[in-house]
């Protein structure tokens, strides 16, 4: 479906949070500031280190913002999709964009230069609370998903310490492998480097799933395949 | 499982079902490729000295007739 020229809702604005609680003519003075751009599928609305020089709201369409590391690997930081901001970083003082984002499908967005929207935030000054409360937002997400890779990273480490252990001093019986000798969540805890907490909420929870079975000083891997694609991080297969 | 090992150390590959993954790419590096083409793990595994081939096909859902003829054709 080919996009309309402009596709400007006028309820746009009520659903972005950065002008919520804008009165009307605040409102129609943000859209009269505003600069649109269509966005062609593998069109790029700014890249990653470029100067932050404009923040968008996207009308329609959608945009991937992906990240490039040291290494050079592509990785997908978000999805923006209609009514949602992207490029926030231009409001708060950041210098460059942090990713890239690019249209997915082609789209539309109304865009603001760094010097509109710190005119308006003068005039509105709810705008600049607005914006400090999104970025809290986005803030708050990224560290529980640095918590959640913190987390399995160290079950990563705890698999292949008791993988090590297998291979080192296993032996098999029925219904899995017996790690064989005394072996206590202590040790694996020094083994891989954690604490005796992590270990035993880690195994816990590999017992509840039939991959480990812990008895006293007594270690059996039930699912030899399971705790392997915890250490190697494998694709589960459906 | 050893004994079964032994008893066909002398015939064709003969890998059966029972067969400890470990051994058969120990013995038969020509097996080797037969994982790696079904993007099955097992080379390398610290798991492989300890599970048999029907093991290894039930984790990875893949035939183990198919497995087991591809294998031993691998060894020939």
């Amino acid at each position: 479906m080919p996009l309309q020229e402009k596709q400007l809702d006028p309820a746009l604005l009520d659903a972005v949070d950065v002008f919520g609680g804008l009165d009307p003519s605040g409102k129609d003075e943000a859209l009269a500031a505003a600069h649109w751009r269509k966005l062609e599928t593998g069109e790029r609305a700014f890249e990653q280190d470029q100067e932050a020089d404009a923040f968008y709201v996207l009308s329609a369409g959608r945009l991937k913002v992906t990240q490039v590391t040291p290494e050079g690997q592509e990785i997908i930081i978000r999805y923006i999709g209609p009514k949602e901001m992207f490029g926030c970083v231009a409001v708060c003082g950041g210098l460059t964009y942090p990713g890239t984002a690019t249209a997915v499908t082609d789209s539309w967005a109304l865009g603001w230069t760094r010097a509109t929207i710190g005119a308006l935030a003068q005039t509105y000054p709810g705008i600049a609370l607005n914006a400090m409360r999104t970025m809290g937002g986005r803030l708050q997400d990224t560290q529980s998903r640095l918590r959640e890779m913190q987390t399995e990273r160290v079950e990563r480490r705890i698999a292949h310490g008791i993988a090590r252990l297998v291979a080192q001093a296993g032996r098999r019986v029925e219904g899995g492998i017996l790690i064989d000798f005394p072996v206590s969540r202590q040790d694996i805890a020094e083994l891989t480097g954690t604490t005796l907490h992590t270990v035993s909420r880690t195994l816990s929870a590999w017992q509840e799933r039939g991959v480990v079975e812990l008895g006293r000083q007594k270690l059996t891997v039930r699912d030899p395949h399971a705790l392997v694609v915890i250490a190697e991080d494998l694709p589960l297969k459906e | 499982m050893d004994g079964h090992l032994k008893e066909t150390e002398f015939q064709d590959a003969g890998l059966t079902a029972q067969s400890i993954v470990g051994e058969v790419m120990r013995r038969h590096p020509a097996t080797l490729p037969v994982f790696l083409r079904r993007h099955m793990h097992c080379p390398g595994c610290p798991m492989a000295p300890f599970m048999t081939l029907a093991e290894a096909a039930e984790n990875y859902r893949t035939d183990l007739g198919a497995l087991l003829a591809e294998l031993n054709a691998a060894c020939r």
